[in-house]
């Protein structure tokens, strides 16, 4: 069971600490857009990468289309990690649709997080007139998702068919499966309608896991309106609004973000050793 | 920027890490109709559609940051009159005066977006299309296996509603009606194949009185008793059967007269000795074996008027009808 989760979702642990920080990717990438920040927790944490599957070099023969067509599916996956690693009071921390993700691993199973670290997180990426902005028209959505078929998920099942019928071309297949970090054109289509079609801000009133929100300025998939709407709404909520623009600070900015990071646990666990 | 490339047929322009335009050269320009003042210093946001903002972040910026270049990447662009220019896009990130920028190049790609839409379009509708094949197909194989299920019950039904249409249902033994349609087909295969059919009738001696003596239950439960008694006499191709009330036959196949009374012989014997709790019960037995140009009824009378001697000449005993005369 544990080798089979540890396989499944290709997971890397690395750090001298015993206590554990799980990061979990965003939307269409896997572990290696950590790595300009996740070495740096190595230090003082045990950090734990994963990647979800059907995305970088999990096991793509674990797909379920049913299990994976909404977020519940990888949260499950996550609980699994967890379960697998006998993880407890963990630092999950999750870039974009990984922080939903992580969120909603917690209402299942609370006991398994302590903190939960969401980079660029949107519980819903449509508007809602006049009382919610999510940055996103339904247009604009069907739009992103037509540009990724254009790019990638409308031909790579065709090119890997043609692909199989040139066995003699296999610098071909390597290369597509290189483009994209590598996500399977079917999982990516459906992972995407699972992230940017769900809305989950039922669930944010619902979570208990003390949570700190790094909010990017000027982000096109996750506009301020939504960070702010999500601190207003968790409970125990820390916002940070960062320097940082675009959507991917642990890659453009990983010193800012680190250092948001590491800032938060050191207030966190200062203050709970004075109190202790 | 020099001459070549600020004309060149391809559009360039080259981004900072925070997505700030560096510089673009004049085909770009024109292509978007902006001039170099409104674009330089800005955001690439500015030249992007709502969808290809987001597509940039979730996939530009990430692929150039992990493996320094992007080739052929699909991706609209947006002109100073809001119309969307499809562009094919490849870029590299280099390091120049000590900061990282990313190079970009394209070519707009108009009608090969139009044949690529087309060709996405009839590729969705295949996909549709063959979905709903599949599906149709998994429907049909479950009717099919429902339809194989629901008859194998029919079957099933149906053999244990023959089997009780011919079986008696106290002990188990065929029926009378059973018994007749056996006796016909039986007679008619014995004489075409010129062999002896044997057929012997069973009474239970003084019945009546097991049942007024004793109750109908025990009389039920010697009926049962002398059922399988039988049973266990008759040889593989015997029938064995419930004649009616208290009277039982069996149609000996291939058997003669010596043999059709040693086997009347046995089951009277064992009859006799068997333990019933009861006062002794004996059976009457009449034989009869077919002759030529025989019918079931006349064997059956021959053996009725045998059974009717036995019980004249005191019961608990076999008599064949040849002997009667």
């Amino acid at each position: 069971m544990n080798q089979h989760i540890l396989f499944r979702n290709n997971i890397n642990i690395t750090g001298k600490g015993t206590k554990a920080m799980l990061f979990a990717p965003g939307f269409g990438c896997d572990q290696n857009m950590w790595r300009l920040v996740a070495p740096f927790f190595e230090e003082h944490f045990r950090v734990i990468l994963f990647d979800y599957v059907g995305s970088g070099k999990s096991d793509y023969h674990a797909y379920n289309p049913n299990k994976y067509s909404n977020l519940n599916g990888y949260a499950q996956d996550v609980l699994d990690i967890c379960a697998a690693l006998e993880l407890k009071e963990v630092i999950f921390v999750g870039h974009s649709v990984g922080g939903v993700i992580g969120m909603l691993a917690s209402l299942q199973e609370p006991d398994r997080f302590e903190q939960l670290v969401m980079i660029g997180p949107s519980p819903c990426y449509l508007n809602d007139h006049p009382d919610y902005l999510g940055g996103f028209e339904r247009e604009d959505l069907e739009a992103l998702i037509e540009m990724m078929e254009m790019n990638y998920i409308g031909w790579a099942n065709y090119l890997s068919q043609v692909i199989m019928q040139n066995p003699e071309r296999p610098e071909l297949s390597q290369e597509l499966e290189e483009s994209f970090c590598s996500t399977d054109p079917t999982v990516a289509r459906q992972f995407a309608i699972a992230t940017f079609f769900s809305d989950y801000r039922e669930e944010l009133q619902k979570v208990t896991v003390p949570s700190l929100i790094l909010q990017c300025s000027d982000d096109a998939v996750a506009p301020i309106e939504v960070g702010t709407y999500m601190h207003r709404t968790l409970s125990e909520s820390t916002f940070r609004l960062m320097d940082a623009t675009g959507h991917c600070p642990h890659m453009s900015h990983p010193e800012e973000t680190i250092r948001l990071i590491s800032d938060y646990l050191t207030t966190i666990y200062a203050g709970s050793i004075s109190n202790g | 920027m020099d001459e070549q490339l600020n004309f060149a047929p391809c559009g360039y322009v080259s981004i900072d890490d925070n997505g700030t335009i560096l510089a673009i050269n004049e085909t770009l320009l024109r292509l978007l109709g902006h001039n170099l003042q409104e674009v330089q210093g800005q955001h690439i946001n500015l030249l992007l559609s709502t969808a290809s903002r987001s597509f940039y972040q979730l996939y530009f910026f990430p692929m150039i940051r992990l493996q320094n270049k992007v080739e052929e990447m699909y991706i609209s662009l947006k002109s100073k009159t809001e119309q969307d220019i499809p562009i094919l896009l490849n870029a590299s990130r280099n390091e120049r005066n000590g900061k990282m920028t990313n190079d970009c190049v394209c070519v707009p790609m108009k009608r090969r977006y139009e044949y690529e839409q087309a060709l996405l379009t009839i590729k969705k509708e295949t996909d549709t299309r063959n979905r709903m094949k599949k599906k149709q197909i998994a429907e049909l194989d479950r009717l099919r296996h429902e339809l194989e299920s629901k008859q194998n019950e029919l079957l099933a039904l149906n053999e244990e509603l023959q089997r009780l249409a011919i079986t008696d249902g106290l002990t188990g033994l065929k029926n009378r009606r059973y018994l007749h349609e056996n006796l016909i087909s039986n007679v008619a295969l014995h004489a075409e194949r010129s062999q002896p059919l044997s057929l012997l009738l069973i009474d239970i001696d003084y019945f009546k009185n097991i049942n007024d003596n004793f109750g109908h239950m025990m009389g039920d439960k010697v009926l049962q008793g002398f059922g399988q008694l039988l049973k266990d006499a008759s040889r593989i191709d015997d029938i064995a059967a419930r004649y009616g009330g208290e009277e039982f036959a069996l149609i000996l196949p291939k058997t003669d007269k010596l043999g059709a009374l040693k086997i009347a012989e046995g089951i009277r014997s064992q009859v006799e000795n068997a333990n019933w709790d009861l006062p002794t019960i004996t059976v009457s037995i009449g034989a009869a074996t077919s002759l030529a140009g025989d019918t079931e009824n006349a064997l059956q009378s021959r053996a009725d008027r045998a059974l009717y001697a036995s019980k004249n000449r005191g019961r608990n005993r076999t008599t064949h009808a040849s002997d009667l005369e």
